[in-house]
């Protein structure tokens, strides 16, 4: 599986969603609201073995976004 | 409970812009045929400069409102449109529900549609009536608390008073106005003629966190799941200078977070309260002296000022907490009808929490009579969940238990459908799954007169 695809499922599962997620943004759908911010946030640190700064988890505004802040931790979604 | 009167200096601010109550005014004032004593607005609100005008209109021209969410199923809005017939529904223009009104207009993101009401010539609505909340969260029973004039008077008073609430406060919205932990806000900064900055933003959004870092934020309030997140986010270990109050509804705060919250406050010079209310008592019931928290880190505290607490029983210690004060509501109302009754309770009220007294007069709360539970301090009825799946999921016989925040799902039927149950009720009643666990038993026992027993 590539990153992309492990990154996609994280979504897809904690969301119930099973809709595109590559266009999804915080708040887009009712699914994403602060609480499973936190929960997709959880999710993604275990799945990508990795500890996010508060501001990345703040400005992890939107699926997009959220590749480029992962890149942050050396993360490549590819 | 006497309020001194500083709605004068009451501010809000909203995108850095600052409104008076005179500007206030200036924005109902092209609507004041929505504002008529006889007849029920229902507001779907946000926290904007626009809901909570309207609602300050309303209190003041002591016109009946009914708060809701800006995010309530059309389905639902258009049952409560229905059983409650109002002249005036104001709701979000993205909302889209089928019913005929006499006139609409529009005013930025809210849609004011009028109906004609020729239901109310038998049945006035009660001069008393200020607010009507919803109570359960969205298993379609649509109960409200009838919330007077003088509830929402008498409990600003006393949250003023031992908040010690002044001109000075500033706080940011946190929680909807439709539940009552947050109106009770907007009532006590609105008396307390305090600043209000609104924002729709949830806190793990940036701008929430511009508010605290550009604002002489002075106090903070939230539910437990509030925070969790807060904590989550790194609050905890920031300075904000001019925070000197946090206080804490909705529901249980998990101890060990109490404690790092208690020990962020003293560190900080926060005054931290840690408080116990319900809707059915306009918002607050009691609440913890910041100096006594740490000896009484598990206690709701002591009642507000102007009211009592009692421990309802006979022969043991413990047994239900009944509350005696001006802030307990006049009863419920299911639909139109109700809104002619007077008071029911006659300031007295059966809170359907167990608890008990220690020796200092402060109050612990134990179990719950009644049978539900709080999901991120949003009450789920229980029995309305099991009814829910089962008029979806035909043949199936559930069950339906838990703790606050851990809702458990049990059902009896010949084939697995734990993935449908779930998707059904995590869709249905906005819960995240995580919440849930769902599994399948041989058998539902039941009592003699052929009741669900649970345990």
């Amino acid at each position: 599986m590539s990153t992309l695809d492990k990154y996609r499922k994280v979504f897809k599962e904690c969301f119930q969603y099973d809709g595109d997620v590559d266009a999804l943004e915080y708040q887009s759908i009712e699914e994403w609201d602060s609480v499973a911010h936190m929960q997709l946030m959880a999710e993604l640190e275990d799945e990508f073995k990795v500890e996010m700064d508060i501001d990345d988890i703040i400005d992890f505004s939107s699926f997009k976004e959220g590749i480029k802040i992962l890149s942050k931790y050396d993360v490549e979604i590819a | 409970m006497i309020l001194n009167n500083n709605i004068s200096s009451f501010k809000l601010i909203e995108n850095d812009q600052s409104y008076s109550i005179d500007d206030i005014w200036k924005i109902t004032s092209p609507f004041e045929y929505i504002f008529n004593k006889q007849e029920l607005i229902i507001l779907c609100a946000d926290n904007d400069i626009f809901s909570i005008s309207i609602y300050l209109k309303a209190l003041k021209s002591r016109t009946p409102i009914m708060l809701l969410t800006n995010d309530i199923d059309p389905i639902e809005l258009l049952k409560i449109l229905e059983n409650f017939r109002p002249s005036i529904l104001i709701v979000n223009n993205t909302l889209l529900i089928e019913a005929s009104y006499r006139s609409k207009e529009n005013y930025e993101n809210y849609n004011i549609f009028s109906y004609a009401t020729d239901q109310h010539s038998s049945l006035p609505i009660n001069k008393n009536l200020a607010v009507l909340l919803p109570t359960s969260g969205t298993t379609g029973s649509a109960k409200f608390v009838r919330i007077s004039h003088q509830n929402i008077q008498s409990n600003a008073g006393s949250i003023i008073n031992y908040l010690k609430i002044n001109t000075k406060d500033m706080t940011v919205t946190t929680l909807p106005m439709s539940y009552s932990f947050g109106l009770s806000i907007i009532n006590s900064y609105f008396n307390a003629g305090a600043t209000l900055v609104l924002t729709n933003k949830s806190i793990v959004s940036r701008d929430f966190w511009t508010i605290m870092e550009s604002n002489k934020i002075t106090s903070i309030s939230g539910v437990p799941y509030i925070f969790e997140l807060l904590d989550k986010l790194g609050f905890f270990k920031k300075c904000y200078p001019s925070l000197s109050t946090i206080t804490q509804a909705g529901g249980r705060l998990k101890r060990d977070l109490k404690k790092k919250i208690l020990e962020y406050s003293i560190a900080n010079n926060i005054d931290f309260f840690v408080m116990y209310g319900q809707t059915e008592a306009t918002a607050r019931i009691s609440y913890v002296p910041p100096s006594e928290l740490a000896n009484k880190i598990d206690s709701i505290g002591i009642p507000i000022p102007g009211t009592k607490l009692n421990i309802d029983s006979k022969y043991l210690n413990e047994g239900e907490l009944v509350l005696e004060g001006d802030n307990v509501s006049m009863g419920y109302a299911l639909d139109f009808k109700d809104l002619h009754k007077g008071d029911e309770n006659n300031g007295r009220l059966k809170t359907g929490d167990i608890g008990y007294k220690d020796a200092d007069g402060y109050f612990y709360i134990t179990g719950r009579k009644s049978r539900f539970i709080k999901i991120n301090s949003v009450r789920l009825s229980l029995d309305d969940t099991e009814k829910l799946i089962e008029n979806e999921f035909e043949g199936l016989d559930v069950l339906c238990t838990g703790m606050d925040d851990n809702l458990l799902i049990e059902y009896v039927d010949k084939i697995n459908c734990d993935e449908e149950i779930k998707i059904f009720v995590c869709k249905k009643i906005k819960i995240h799954h995580k919440h849930l666990k769902i599994s399948k038993i041989k058998k539902i026992l039941r009592n003699s007169s052929g009741k669900k027993m649970y345990n």
